[in-house]
């Protein structure tokens, strides 16, 4: 990169003030309104694109109601070996916390608890791609070592329902027959209100109609 | 809720698999995770295809707390005078019953904060190495992923082995204004040179341009 010194500010200068501004509108509390990305007050006119660009903005303001400590419905419908056509297995044992990371651009979301008798763990990072206006989110957990990337499409915006795609080469969670076939991904997120929102995936197998994998009901904990 | 006869083998799958990680035994194979033949047999394809491998094996050395020398050659650093570092501390630990090296960097470069997470592993039924970041500059994540691997041993873990892992990304501005918007291709490559020490390289190639290196960083080992 070939930057002129006048749009090479110093990086603790820039990332102090676009810090405080950024932390004020995600202060703890009620979700308050979160600004797009403005441009830099007087005096700091040398903070260059790269910066801005970067900054959380309405997307991540998306996002705020999920930061925060839940109680979790556990429903499998067509994972972990089974089809889909069965009544789900269902777990109330399940709590999932969430917080920002990376100075508030991507929330992580660890969820533990128990179903069918044993631990379950998982690990997710929930973000928003200004500058592909899409939001990217991976999981991982103890039973698959492949990640699960999903990615909204391009310029769909912080918009809601949240939806996102992806694939992933099944090591039989899909069914035995699946197993080294690539299998099509879709999560959606609702957000009901502050309290209550919703995560469903769904399984796409190759020739197969789309299939409800998991749902997740959160319900907030009060602290 | 009913649980049904298979159910319940799983169920009893799971735990034992689960009993075998929580002990921190860390599993190279996947023919050593059920301890008698019976239970090997109960163990659900699924689970048993889940289980590290050498795949992860190869990836041990790279555990620990690491002291980060990082030469940074876009953003606030150029080709000519890099952003150099050399109080950067990077953590890693093994996640979700060691399929998953979990990375978080921190410290301060060019006068400000330094932060980047990610996670590294190896997906069993791709055979490839998959590797994802974030930061605290970039709204976007950071993908990639290797070449299928052939024929990953277990012996890999004592090898010194390069894992070049590819993807691409959409610039916000960081290689220039005039890149900003445009998707560019990117490409990690860790050089494992012994237990201690260990080298990371980044390379961003513009659409029209050749890879250049973007960054570079020297891990030591520290020690306890």
């Amino acid at each position: 990169m070939r930057m002129t010194r006048s749009l090479r500010p110093s990086l603790a200068a820039v990332v102090c003030a676009l810090t405080i501004s950024v932390l004020a509108q995600f202060a703890p509390g009620p979700p308050t309104l979160l600004i797009a990305i403005k441009p830099p007050p007087s005096g700091q006119q040398d903070v260059p694109g790269w910066i801005t660009r970067g900054l959380p903005g309405k997307g991540h303001e998306a996002l705020q109601p999920l930061v925060g400590r839940w109680r979790v419905r556990y429903e499998v419908y067509g994972t972990l070996g089974r089809r889909g056509d069965e009544p789900p297995i269902v777990s109330e044992d399940v709590r999932t916390r969430r917080e920002w990371i990376g100075e508030r651009r991507f929330i992580e979301d660890t969820t533990e608890g128990t179903l069918m008798g044993s631990p379950m763990w998982r690990r997710g990072w929930l973000g928003y791609s200004n500058i592909d206006q899409r939001f990217e989110w991976v999981t991982i957990d103890s039973v698959n070592p492949t990640m699960m990337i999903y990615l909204g499409a391009p310029r769909s915006g912080p918009q809601q329902p949240i939806v996102m795609n992806g694939a992933f080469t099944d090591q039989g969670v899909a069914g035995e027959e699946m197993v080294g076939k690539r299998v099509g991904l879709r999560t959606v997120i609702r957000i009901d209100n502050h309290d209550r929102h919703m995560f469903e995936l769904y399984f796409k197998r190759p020739g197969d109609n789309e299939v409800l994998a998991l749902r997740s009901v959160y319900v907030r904990v009060p602290q | 809720m009913n649980i049904s006869l298979p159910n319940r083998r799983l169920l009893h799958s799971i735990t034992i698999i689960a009993a075998i990680q929580a002990s921190s035994v860390f599993v190279f194979t996947q023919t050593t995770a059920p301890s008698t033949p019976a239970a090997a047999q109960e163990v659900p394809g699924f689970i048993r295809r889940g289980l590290p491998g050498p795949g992860h094996a190869a990836l041990r050395r790279l555990e620990g707390e690491w002291r980060v020398e990082k030469a940074l050659y876009i953003a606030v650093g150029t080709r000519e005078k890099p952003a150099v570092s050399t109080d950067l501390i990077a953590r890693r630990r093994w996640i979700a019953g060691g399929r998953f090296l979990h990375d978080v960097t921190e410290g301060s470069i060019a006068g400000g904060p330094y932060y980047r997470m990610g996670f590294l592993g190896y997906s069993n039924e791709d055979a490839r190495y998959e590797f994802v970041t974030v930061d605290g500059m970039n709204a976007n994540m950071m993908i990639y992923r290797s070449d299928p691997v052939k024929g990953a041993q277990g012996s890999d873990a004592a090898r010194n082995v390069a894992i070049s892992m590819s993807g691409t990304f959409t610039d916000q501005g960081l290689i220039s204004e005039q890149t900003a918007g445009l998707v560019i291709a990117q490409r990690t490559v860790i050089r494992i040179q012994s237990d201690d020490r260990h080298e990371v390289d980044l390379y961003f190639t513009p659409p029209g341009r050749a890879e250049m290196l973007i960054d570079h960083s020297v891990y030591t080992r520290m020690r306890q």
